[in-house]
């Protein structure tokens, strides 16, 4: 039986959520990016920026260049997670499978077919609910799987749904550029593409396996299959973990090791206070740096035994933060994980060496924090080591020097990249 | 009663932070007179600190802190042969991979005080003798240890301070009188602390940032130059520690003195046998030159050689023949060209006693420093010669002079904002607009005021960035080797510096020039240069496809026709030293339509040289001055005095050495008084000195009469030599050169363009040489698989592009199908092209990009071969699985696509002019042809054009403003941005992207330039 997917989507999702909140972003060109420097590049922009010549990536200073008029709004993560959740929930309503995204969601709508008719229909009534309970203007896309609803949504100029009907899948592609097949979208696959003259889907779907199998190589027969629009992808629910997950976003992008354990302290206290509530202990422990120019760094530790006291994940975690964060280059957020749970009186391994048992002074003591920590509030007791330490104050606030041309004057600059 | 034994200045590699003069002085003011200054593993600054100890009052004593892995002690030298040892272990210990410095001690012991406080190295060598050894205690470093050591050993104790900062002024008034407020941040320093800008070095070289940074990583706060007063408060429990500095800086030789020259010496003569060799080989060259010796060479000859042999020159000259003699073209350049002996040598190759050439600029009686001579060689022969240097001396005795790199203004930027952990992109988005000649207080200054950086505020990160950065300056981080300076002694180069190895193998003194000058080392320079390549390289072409050979030596080429009007027209791209936009535009107007014909009459050769030199940054107005006289402007003396030595020139000062002259005849300098002067104002940062040569020239003029107003005149002249000059024999020397290119162009244009793109880096881009290839009447070719060479080739009205413009294509992959043509002959279709020559696929595919195949294949069938490439490779990785795939047939690319390869691939479209692609649009605009510029003096015109090169100067207020000399599809014409256009559009400029601009055309001396009021582009 054919399957009905649904794909839902808010263009430029923390834009349309800050209009929302703020009235007066509505109708102007506004761009989202760190506001902690004009060359910071922008994240995210709006339609009106687009038609004024703003992209994705540009750092704010060259943008305003272009766009005079340009608002740039920091990122709002707070905003951007109840935004999403209010989108899964609404798209909840109607069928129990969701894969959310970033402002988008794909419902499969196969088996909630007869409870709420066909998915225009539904797609139709979420886009209202949307409109409705968020304020938002959504594009919706419906077709037999996640490829051509996707591809569909993103067609859309404004709210609507737009059908695509079964079986005319491959003729819906056909015209599209290559760069909508998943998989094709990086830079040298279309750099490939390009030169093999292979421009629109339809020219991808003429070929055959083999052919395309000397330009992609394996990925041939799953190119194939998409090209023509034949997507077997399952709709994925989130899957529920028993990981437990603290991440912290700095304030301000820091490279200095005292601030950054002073932070991952704070996560190491609420990964522990969850575990303890939970009463179970943690083996695993994954920390990921993440730094400002976007690349994250991983790091893992298996513990000896489980454990959930503070000062022992501690150790751990700063062992664990010196052998994974390697680079000089600023932090702007750190996320510990602490998986492999087990209950706190689990079974013993039988062989295991003798653990150092923990001493019954260091679980009262956790005891006694957590209990002063509950009645009266969680800053009522800290760490020493908690007390962020402020960056090694050296700035002197000198006047830049001036600018001294007698120095310049025969200063000569012939070439320029 | 204490002396600092123990500092560091800027020359500890990653390590220091003060100059060696800032801590002479610095120490002066604290009241020491004797100091000695231990830099890390090496003599880096020592001419310099015997200069700066000179200075401020001081007795230096030499001295090093040797430290490997394991060790670690300080070496004081206490006579020359101490000296001599301490450069030969610190050479050991930079070229030895086991080094030890235990047993390098041992062996090196005689003539050093070694203080040190690791135990395994005192007691190893306190088994020998305890002569010399000390134990260092410092403040801060486990002193109570060191002192145990002491009486366990029982070996004296020593105090030092491992000085390396400046002591706060206020943390020692402040123990004494608590109640005395603090000084203000200002007097404390600039802000930031030494230590800091100390962490912030080694954060850098360590590649780590500041929190990680160990106390084992870095010197102490504490380590700092401290007066005694405070260095006694350290001591109570110790005072012998003190005492002993005194004692140990007395066992130190202080009065050091490297004067005197060391020349090499040739094959093993002595000074007479040398200098009688030469005489000979003189006397022989004057007949190969002269074909006879007349009374006036002979009197020269005499003259010179007279000079040459009380200097002790004669081993020099000889060495130098030598190693002249390994290459069949060469250049002799610098002052040498002004000695007769080394024309006839056939070092230098310009006639000084026709041209004029004044001996005295290159040795003289009473010059002290060692002259050098510098000859060219073509670049890609310049390695032979080192290696036959080498081979003849070895590496004992020749060593090659280093560059100590520190940082500059773009490179102490990055490195710092990388310790403070900031992104590369935004890094970038700061430093690349920063001048790489700027220094770091320039780059500071520039960011607050400089109209590229206007509208940004900087936020505190940045700040603080800067006024770190702004302070990293001279500061050693490595050396690397200095493109030509050979040091060849009679000995042993060790004795007299130590010696490193560079990344490529050869040996390296640890000084640069300026201190190997110092210390009397003389040095020989051996420069790579294109031209002469390139002469070389169109020579042999010419020789190949027409038969036509040049006699290299007899060959005059400034009196064939077509080479004199080239270069009286300015089409001098290409051709060595004459091919900047200022020096054609000189040309052009010195000959230009409207100049009288007696300009005409002017010995070319000698404008050449003038012309070539006169363009200084400093000499704006006498350029114009110097145009209207040679066009017959009368014109006076300044004074009378002044005609015999700046009568050639037409009165204006041209030439370096005519300052030596001018300060002789008008103020009555002697000559080698004179030769300073030139010095002074010729280097930078000596103004001290300046003023007392000022002081001098007006008294010594006003003794002969002259009058104040033109001494000082005279004086604005003199000073407009500073920033660079050149000498007239260095000038003669290279105009000769030029004249060779340009006989080159003027009559072989294909093969003189092809060898000057093959040989690379021309002040110009390859697309701006193409360009001119084209205004030259050639055809440019495409790369074609079967035409193509590596190189360019140039045959009658073609050009050919090289396959070395192919972007990315490997030279092991262009090798490999170079040779399978030359061996089986041309490719017959590109199937048997993938068979035979076996490419890997990303080369293939760029020589199809390329459009190599176009001719063979059809450009229709460009994808096609793609298809047939990635069949091939299939088939010959997956024979396991061998099948037959049909291949699709695509449609051939689309005219945009084919052009963006082209510029992917060769990163120029060489079909066209990338102008010509935007015709519709600038046709709508009516801009005027470059060639017709001149019709238009003095209107409103619009233009279109292509960014081909730039110069950025300040006005004589300082502003920056730009030049830019643009093409369109009929000539380059020259574009001025005057400092309110530049500020309003120089984020605009220097883009690969078709302009479109708006302004004046001026008009000067019958040569026409744009000056600009508005820059837009043509696409977009």
């Amino acid at each position: 039986m054919d399957r009905e997917i649904l794909h839902i989507t808010v263009p430029a999702f923390p834009i349309a959520l800050a209009r929302v909140v703020d009235s007066t972003l509505r109708g102007r060109p506004v761009a989202v990016a760190p506001l902690n420097s004009e060359r910071a590049l922008l994240q995210c922009i709006s339609a009106e920026a687009a038609a004024e010549g703003v992209h994705a990536g540009t750092p704010i200073y060259h943008a305003r260049k272009s766009c005079p008029a340009l608002i740039v709004i920091a990122p709002a993560p707070h905003l951007m997670a109840k935004g999403s959740q209010a989108l899964q929930d609404l798209s909840a309503e109607f069928t129990p499978i969701v894969e959310p995204g970033a402002g988008r969601a794909f419902l499969d709508l196969t088996a909630s077919r007869r409870l709420f008719g066909p998915a225009r229909d539904v797609a139709a009534r979420l886009e209202k609910a949307i409109a409705n309970r968020m304020g938002l203007e959504a594009m919706a896309g419906a077709g037999v799987n996640k490829l051509v609803s996707r591809v569909a949504a993103d067609v859309m100029q404004e709210p609507g749904v737009y059908d695509v009907f079964h079986g005319a899948e491959r003729s819906f592609l056909a015209p599209f550029p290559v760069s909508v097949l998943p998989g094709v979208g990086e830079s040298r696959q279309a750099l490939l593409f390009r030169d093999l003259n292979l421009q629109r889907v339809e020219q991808v779907a003429s070929l055959s396996v083999p052919q395309l199998r000397l330009a992609v190589g394996p990925f041939a027969p799953l190119l194939h299959d998409r090209s023509c629009g034949i997507d077997r992808s399952p709709v994925q629910p989130p899957r529920l973990s028993t990981e437990i997950v603290e991440e912290g976003l700095l304030d301000q992008e820091e490279n200095d090791d005292a601030i950054l354990l002073s932070e991952l302290l704070r996560l190491v206290e609420a990964c522990g206070l969850r575990l303890r509530r939970l009463r179970k202990g943690a083996r695993k422990l994954t920390l990921s740096v993440m730094y400002a120019d976007g690349v994250s760094q991983q790091g893992k530790k298996v513990l000896t035994v489980p454990t959930s006291l503070d000062l022992q994940l501690l150790a751990a975690v700063e062992e664990l933060f010196f052998t994974t964060c390697k680079r000089r280059q600023r932090v702007k957020g750190l996320r510990l994980s602490c998986d492999q749970v087990a209950e706190d009186a689990g079974q013993m391994d039988l062989f295991a060496p003798a653990t150092a048992q923990v001493s019954q002074k260091q679980a009262d003591l956790q005891e006694t924090l957590d209990l002063l920590r509950e009645k009266h509030g969680r800053d009522a007791v800290r760490w020493g080591k908690g007390l962020a330490a402020r960056r090694e104050a050296t700035m002197a606030s000198e006047p830049p020097p001036e600018w001294d041309p007698e120095q310049n004057k025969y200063m000569t600059l012939t070439s320029r990249s | 009663m204490f002396i600092h034994l123990h500092a560091h200045s800027s020359l500890s590699p990653n390590w220091g932070v003060h100059s060696p003069e800032a801590l002479c002085s610095h120490a002066a003011l604290l009241g020491f007179n004797t100091l000695a200054i231990t830099d890390r593993n090496g003599l880096y600054g020592v001419p310099r600190f015997l200069d700066a100890a000179r200075e401020a009052g001081i007795s230096p004593i030499i001295g090093t802190e040797a430290v490997t892995q394991n060790n670690r002690a300080v070496l004081l030298a206490c006579n020359e042969e101490g000296y001599a040892n301490i450069s030969r272990l610190i050479s050991d210990l930079h070229c030895q991979k086991n080094f030890d410095l235990i047993p390098a001690l041992s062996e090196y012991r005689r003539g050093i005080i070694v203080l040190s406080d690791d135990r395994k190295l005192l007691s190893a060598l306190k088994r020998n003798s305890d002569e010399g050894l000390f134990v260092e205690l410092s403040p801060g470093h486990a002193m109570h240890n060191a002192l145990t050591l002491a009486r366990d050993l029982r070996l004296p104790p020593v105090a030092t301070a491992r000085a390396l900062l400046r002591a706060p002024p206020g943390s020692f008034t402040a123990a004494s009188d608590a109640l005395t407020p603090t000084l203000s941040q200002r007097e404390r320093g600039n802000g930031l602390s030494d230590f800091h800008l100390h962490r912030v070095l080694r954060a850098i070289h360590l590649n780590t940032k500041l929190s990680r940074l160990t106390p084992e990583m870095t010197a102490a706060e504490s380590d700092a130059l401290y007066p005694p007063e405070k260095m006694a408060e350290f001591f109570p429990h110790c005072p012998e520690a003190l005492q002993n500095t005194i004692r140990i800086a007395s066992l130190c030789k202080t009065d050091w003195d490297f004067s005197s020259t060391i020349f090499p010496a040739f094959r093993e003569l002595g000074t007479e046998a040398a200098f009688e060799t030469l005489l000979e080989r003189a006397r022989q060259g004057a007949i190969w030159r002269y074909g006879s010796i007349s009374d006036r060479v002979q009197a020269r000859l005499d003259k010179e050689l007279s000079i040459i042999r009380d200097k002790g020159f004669s081993h020099y000259f000889l060495v130098v023949e030598e190693l002249t003699k390994q290459s069949e073209r060469t250049c002799g350049r610098g002052s040498a060209a002004a000695s007769l002996v080394a024309y006839c040598l056939g070092i230098t190759h310009v006639d000084p006693i026709r041209h004029n050439l004044f001996f005295e600029r290159f040795l003289n009686e009473g010059r002290s420093d060692p002259p050098d001579i510098d000859v060219d060689f073509p670049w890609d022969e310049r390695d032979a010669i080192l290696d036959f240097a080498f081979a003849r001396y070895g590496a004992r005795r020749a060593a090659m002079v280093a560059n100590q790199v520190g940082f500059k203004g773009r490179s102490a930027l990055r490195e710092v904002a990388k310790v403070y952990g900031l992104p590369d992109y935004e890094i970038k988005e700061m430093t690349e607009r920063i001048s790489g000649f700027w220094r770091a207080e320039q780059s500071a200054a520039a960011m607050s005021g400089h109209p590229l950086f206007k509208g940004e505020s900087l936020s505190s990160d940045w700040q603080e960035i800067m006024s770190t950065a702004r302070r990293l300056n001279g500061q050693l981080r490595h050396l690397s080797l200095h493109c030509g300076g050979l040091v060849i002694v009679p000995d042993e180069i060790r004795r007299y510096v130590p010696v490193e190895i560079s990344h490529k193998g050869l040996p390296l003194i640890q000084w640069e020039k300026d201190q190997t000058e110092d210390a009397g080392l003389v040095k020989i320079d051996i420069l790579g240069n294109r031209s002469l390549a390139v002469i070389r390289d169109a020579m042999a072409a010419v020789k190949e496809q027409k038969g036509v050979e040049i006699d290299y030596a007899t060959w005059r080429p400034l009196e064939d026709e077509r080479t004199q009007s080239l270069l009286r027209r300015g089409l001098t791209i290409g051709c060595f030293y004459l091919e900047s936009p200022s020096v054609r535009l000189l040309l052009r107007k010195i000959w230009s339509s409207t100049a009288p014909p007696e300009t005409f009459r002017h010995d070319l050769f000698e404008v050449l040289v003038q012309a070539s030199s006169i363009i200084r940054p400093a000499a704006n107005s006498f350029i114009q001055e110097y145009v209207a006289r040679l066009q017959g402007k009368p014109w006076s003396h300044l004074h009378p005095l002044l005609e015999s030595v700046l009568g050639e020139t037409l009165g204006i000062a041209i030439y370096q050495e005519q300052i030596t002259q001018i300060a002789m005849e008008l103020a009555g300098f002697s000559a080698s008084e004179g030769d300073q002067l030139r010095k002074v104002i010729t280097k930078k940062h000596r103004e001290k000195r300046l003023a007392d040569f000022r002081t001098k020239f007006m008294a010594g003029g006003a003794v002969r009469g002259v009058s104040e107003k033109v001494l000082l005149g005279i004086w604005g002249q003199i000073l407009s030599f500073a920033g660079y000059s050149f000498c007239k024999p260095h000038s003669a020397s290279y105009a000769l050169l030029s004249g060779k290119a340009a006989y080159m162009k003027a009559n072989h244009p294909a093969q003189f363009i092809a060898a000057v793109i093959s040989n690379q880096g021309g002040y110009y881009s390859a697309f701006a040489y193409i360009s001119e290839g084209r205004r030259l009447g050639l055809a440019i070719l495409p790369p074609d698989i079967n035409e193509s060479e590596y190189q360019y080739t140039g045959k009658e009205k073609t050009l050919r592009v090289g396959l070395m413009q192919i972007d990315g294509l490997t030279r092991d992959g262009a090798d490999r199908l170079l040779k399978e043509r030359r061996e089986r002959g041309a490719f017959a279709s590109f199937k048997e092209f993938l068979r035979r020559a076996r490419l890997q696929r990303a080369d293939a595919e760029r020589l199809i990009k390329a459009g190599c195949f176009d001719a063979l294949e059809g450009e229709e069938k460009r994808p096609t071969l793609l298809w047939e490439l990635l069949h091939f490779q299939q088939q010959a990785t997956a024979l396991l699985f061998e099948q037959k795939t049909e291949l699709p047939h695509p449609p051939p690319y689309d005219a945009q696509l084919v052009l963006r390869h082209e510029v992917e691939a060769l990163g120029f479209l060489v079909s066209r002019h990338p102008l010509a692609l935007y015709k519709e649009q600038w046709q709508r605009h009516r801009p005027i042809k470059a060639t017709e510029l001149i019709k238009h003096t003095g209107k409103w015109v619009t233009m279109v054009g292509w960014w081909i090169t730039t110069k950025t100067v300040e006005d004589k207020h300082g502003r920056p403003m730009e030049f830019i000399s643009f093409e369109d599809v009929t000539a380059i014409f020259d574009a001025t941005f005057f400092p309110d256009v530049y500020a309003r559009f120089c984020r605009k400029l220097s883009q690969r992207r078709p302009y479109l601009l708006k302004g004046i055309v001026e008009e000067e001396f019958g040569v026409a330039t744009l000056r600009v009021k508005w820059v837009g582009f043509l696409d977009g």
